[in-house]
């Protein structure tokens, strides 16, 4: 592997009730790499998330381990460094499109706004660039959606524009907290290929936080798989539904539904598997 | 749409109106005091002052009263004040400008005030900084406007005299303005020391109206700022990297103003209301002083036309406020 863009050794992080949230997760991204982040939930995927954004509630501090990107130290870095790299280096594809606009500002204006203030654009400038950011996501009549208010487009359209506001200043690393669990089955496919294609285009890193395996089968080249804020699992996606090597990733794989055999049974994890690979972490 | 609430309006308006005429004027007739027992001198005949109730039509039943009253009013007439012997309208039209401007002033403050106390507790969130805002904004707000004005009087005016106490301007000072907004005429004329007079002797009046409104406001305001501050847009701006006081002023405060405009407007009409005792204590020269004087001398058709001037200023007030929240929520344009 090239020098790691993202390097997560031994994070650890417990809640304010003392309970471990991440148990010494490390984490290895290259450039360019899709890497799904899986497990159900609870298991510390968006904890992961917070904590390279420095977004982590007040209630969960970071007890050890270290979060470098391009060899800089993020866990308890202080604003100003966080501040110079998100918008330009990190993004984020959040999960709810429906909640992630501000309600009373135009798209034009949200669009533009990172472009105008971390890149340095004109207004003239950041506009035309915004255009074409929304034709890059495949969204046409651009001129209205740009003058248009959140509650005037759908939560396709409004994940497709977070998408374009995502890729906007062409960061490094973008980290998608399951970007689709709130849009409907059919437009899931078009927006993960989408994430795709300009994840491709860009040479984007992605960090994919998801709890549907489908999901990690279609984008991902590597994949980690959380338990209870442990590891248990962390492979090639090729290799992970090949042979899956932990008893949980099994199980896993065998209650995830699969819309190309309709009818078969969905097998709930056993409290078994969940109670040796909770004493595997433990040990 | 813009024309159909404002039709609706003034219809709500015209009602109202009519209501408020109908109390005001019957109050004003069963409360004690007769109108005429101040007009005329200490042992005048019977027939005098049966004459002088028949020549301002107070002979009349009530009912007969009221309707030559509002005949009147169609036609533009408000009466003819008692105790100044002048035309209603154009007693209450001279003196409207200075309360206006009074409590423009006094909503300029509060809202300025107000907003800049919630945004710092919002920046200051979870700090010892946020604990000192709220116990003082407490404190502030527990205070009425009158023991501001006499606490203002007192220090600022007796114990280290810095300001004037009394009035809109000094009498000695030759005014050369064409209406009776002083202020905003000087302003708009760039008579810049003139504003600086006017202001120093409104000052103190506005700030005691301002100071609750503004405690208001800022508890308010904070609430409302601080329930934006965790919703998911936000947190995606402080992803995009911006400044936390950019995040409070461009992403939350549009969502957060909605609930302190409704709040500020009902609020608002307190403030004008509290001018009447607020003027008094400061012989400032608007309507709410007037109204004291009008009240003492029973001048019924004065009182009767200034409460109705404080009606419209108040649905006035409510028009604005509702127009302000469309503008400013953009999910109730095409509603």
């Amino acid at each position: 592997m090239r020098r790691p863009l993202l390097d997560i050794e031994g994070l650890s992080a417990r809640n304010a009730a003392g309970q471990p949230v991440l148990r010494g997760v490390s984490l290895m991204m290259g450039p360019g790499e899709v890497h799904g982040l899986v497990g159900q939930s609870g298991a510390g995927k968006t904890s992961i998330a917070k904590a390279i954004l420095g977004i982590l509630p007040r209630a969960v501090t970071l007890t050890g381990g270290s979060i470098r990107f391009d060899g800089l130290e993020l866990a308890g870095a202080d604003t100003s460094t966080l501040d110079k790299l998100l918008g330009t280096d990190i993004a984020l594809i959040p999960q709810d499109p429906l909640t992630a606009l501000n309600p009373s500002r135009r798209i034009g204006a949200q669009l533009t706004d990172a472009l105008r203030l971390k890149a340095g654009f004109s207004k003239h400038a950041a506009m035309t660039k915004a255009k074409s950011l929304l034709e890059e996501v495949h969204l046409s009549d651009t001129a209205r959606i740009l003058r248009a208010y959140p509650h005037e487009l759908s939560g396709g359209m409004r994940q497709r524009v977070l998408i374009a506001s995502a890729f906007a200043l062409n960061p490094r690393l973008i980290i998608a907290d399951e970007p689709t669990s709130a849009l409907d089955v059919t437009v899931q496919k078009q927006i993960l290929r989408l994430i795709r294609r300009l994840q491709r285009d860009h040479e984007t890193a992605v960090l994919f936080v998801t709890h549907d395996l489908g999901v990690v089968a279609q984008i991902c080249d590597d994949v980690t798989v959380l338990f209870s804020g442990a590891v248990v699992e962390q492979t090639s996606v090729h290799r992970l539904f090949r042979q899956p090597l932990h008893a949980y990733t099994r199980a896993l794989i065998a209650a995830n539904p699969r819309y190309d055999q309709p009818g078969a049974s969905l097998r709930p994890i056993s409290a078994e598997v969940i109670e040796t690979t909770l004493k595997g972490i433990s040990a | 749409m813009w024309y159909r609430i404002l039709l609706n309006r003034l219809i709500l308006a015209a009602v109202t109106l009519l209501g408020v005429a109908v109390v005001v004027f019957v109050l004003v007739r069963v409360v004690p005091g007769d109108p005429v027992a101040m007009m005329i001198a200490p042992g005048a005949s019977e027939a005098d002052i049966a004459a002088l109730r028949a020549r301002y039509g107070l002979d009349l039943p009530v009912p007969q009263q009221f309707m030559v009253w509002i005949k009147g009013i169609l036609a533009g007439d408000f009466g003819t004040s008692f105790s100044l012997r002048q035309g209603v309208v154009g007693l209450v039209l001279g003196r409207i400008p200075a309360t206006l401007e009074l409590a423009g002033l006094a909503l300029a403050i509060a809202t300025a005030l107000g907003t800049s106390i919630a945004v710092a507790a919002t920046l200051a969130r979870g700090r010892w900084l946020e604990a000192l805002i709220d116990n003082v904004n407490g404190l502030v707000l527990a205070v009425p406007d009158f023991i501001w004005a006499l606490v203002f009087v007192l220090v600022l005016g007796v114990l280290w005299p810095v300001l004037p106490i009394s009035g809109r301007v000094d009498p000695r000072l030759n005014l050369d303005l064409a209406t009776n907004f002083y202020l905003l005429e000087a302003l708009l004329t760039g008579k810049i020391k003139l504003v600086g007079h006017l202001i120093t002797h409104m000052i103190m009046p506005a700030m005691a109206l301002a100071l609750p409104l503004a405690a208001i406001i800022a508890r308010v305001m904070k609430g409302t700022l601080q329930e934006a501050m965790v919703q998911d847009y936000i947190l995606l701006a402080r992803i995009k990297g911006f400044s936390r006081l950019r995040i409070v002023l461009q992403e939350a405060m549009r969502n957060a103003l909605v609930p302190v405009l409704s709040l500020t407007g009902v609020q608002f009409t307190f403030l004008v209301g509290g001018t009447v005792i607020v003027e008094r204590i400061f012989s400032y020269p608007g309507i709410g002083n007037m109204a004291i004087d009008a009240v003492i001398n029973r001048d019924l058709p004065l009182i009767q036309g200034l409460v109705l001037a404080f009606a419209v200023l108040f649905i006035l007030i409510n028009l604005a406020v509702d127009l302000i929240t469309i503008v400013l929520n953009p999910r109730l344009r095409h509603g």
